[in-house]
């Protein structure tokens, strides 16, 4: 597990070979945004002039980022490796969870109040299916 | 074995019971070790009441960058992208609050009638916004802990259920202590019955079916406890940093996912009256039942009339 371990580390060291420091879509996109206003900022300078002054201050916010990330990276390695039992694998459907508030699937009430008649609309077939729980948890 | 014959299994993990029904009674084995599976692997790495967790390591690290399960990330951002719809009511960094209250165990575990408890400052609500995440690293704000208790449950039954789907192509559906997750494995949909209850034990409220989606149920009368004298829930508001004081003891709400359904539940629990238009607002349907037992729906779900 030591040895999986020093790999799983030597994929973190990856991104900060080349200057590409990202994994993650949102981080990526952040540094998409980093170069697009580099390659403006050369741009504008090449018309208006001004190419010292915006060049450096996109370079500026590159270091930035580059620190930031160098940061990170010095954090997570100076964690002590651990020695741990390898974990079981598992297979997981990679899903994008829709996590916001919205309408559902049709709702149909098949019973009510412990075999009381509702007002709502009602099935009058009940599937002959095992009852799933919904309780408070 | 046919196919089309529903089975159920049920067991318990992550302190809660598992339901998980399959349409194709041939792959329920195969469904209930995969399901197995996902809940071990997520109780080891997002379990608040486990030392070795990564989720702990997280927590015990909070202010700086530390390694994390791609899991732990996955169920991080689902419960970072539920507070931001829900400006922070449903919050994932109330781990130090649940604490403080006496919540600091497994809730099997709680011994009843603990001496003391302490009130910890609940972190702003929008202290969820410098939650930061990698594929496999997450940091937390200094001075805070995560808790995934509010949407993890959830976030899991979609996750299972999706797999399950998918790896062995039968309609699934799954609950983890009441939150319900439902997928469609290449087939004509299920119509799966669902029992609503307040408390797992009684009789049920009421019945209903859906095909998809998830379905959700959040209430203040289970996981109580009481700690010096004073009654305690598990459902925390954090503009508090107290049990929530509603005025609904059960509320049941559907959604495109389980995670998503209980996001409106236990958002619903913690406005109290201005739930019903808040959900209103946002096309949920959702069964509202208030302490006196008052059934209030909106969105699409059935009228059941008062005083049932």
């Amino acid at each position: 597990m030591r040895k999986a371990c020093r790999r799983s580390r030597e994929r973190w060291l990856e991104p900060l070979k080349g200057f590409d420091m990202a994994y993650s879509a949102r981080t990526r996109d952040r540094y998409r945004a980093v170069s697009s206003v580099v390659t403006g900022a050369v741009a504008a300078a090449c018309v208006a002039g001004t190419g010292a002054v915006m060049g450096t201050a996109s370079a500026a916010n590159s270091q930035r980022e580059h620190d930031k990330a160098v940061a990170r990276q010095r954090a997570i390695d100076a964690q002590p490796i651990l020695e741990e039992l390898e974990r079981p694998a598992v297979t997981v459907t990679r899903i994008k969870t829709v996590t916001k508030p919205g309408p559902g699937p049709a709702v149909r009430v098949i019973r009510v109040g412990g075999g009381k008649a509702g007002t709502g609309t009602r099935s009058t077939k009940k599937p002959s299916k095992p009852p799933t729980t919904s309780s408070g948890s | 074995m046919t196919a089309d014959a529903p089975v159920q299994v049920q067991w318990r993990a992550l302190g809660t019971y598992v339901q998980l029904s399959v349409s194709d009674a041939a792959a329920v084995a195969a469904a209930e070790e995969r399901a197995r599976g996902l809940l071990a692997a997520i109780d080891r790495t997002c379990s608040r009441f486990r030392p070795d967790s990564d989720l702990a390591r997280v927590n015990a690290g909070a202010g700086t960058w530390v390694r994390a399960d791609p899991l732990l990330v996955a169920a991080t951002t689902a419960a970072v992208e539920a507070a931001g719809h829900t400006d922070g009511l449903v919050h994932p960094l109330l781990g130090r609050v649940v604490v403080g209250l006496g919540y600091d165990r497994t809730f099997t575990d709680l011994q009843p009638g603990r001496a003391s408890w302490t009130r910890v400052d609940p972190p702003p609500l929008d202290a969820w916004r410098a939650i930061e995440y990698e594929d496999e690293a997450i940091k937390i704000p200094a001075g805070t802990a995560l808790d995934l208790g509010a949407t993890a449950k959830a976030w899991a039954g979609d996750l299972i259920s999706a797999t399950i789907a998918e790896e062995d192509r039968t309609n699934v559906i799954v609950s983890l202590g009441g939150d319900v997750a439902v997928a469609t494995g290449g087939r004509r949909p299920t119509a799966w019955p669902v029992r609503i209850h307040d408390d797992p034990e009684a009789a049920a409220d009421t019945e209903v079916a859906i095909e998809d989606g998830g379905l959700a149920t959040s209430s203040t009368r289970l996981r109580r406890w009481t700690v010096a004298g004073v009654d305690h829930h598990h459902v925390v508001d954090p503009r508090t940093g107290a049990p929530a004081r509603t005025c609904w003891r059960t509320v049941s709400a559907t959604g495109p996912s389980a995670t998503a359904a209980n996001v409106a539940s236990t958002a619903a629990v913690v406005l109290g009256e201005d739930a019903v238009g808040w959900l209103a607002a946002r096309g949920v349907a959702a069964r509202l039942v208030s302490i006196e037992g008052r059934v209030t729906t909106t969105g699409g779900w059935p009228a059941e009339g008062d005083g049932e």
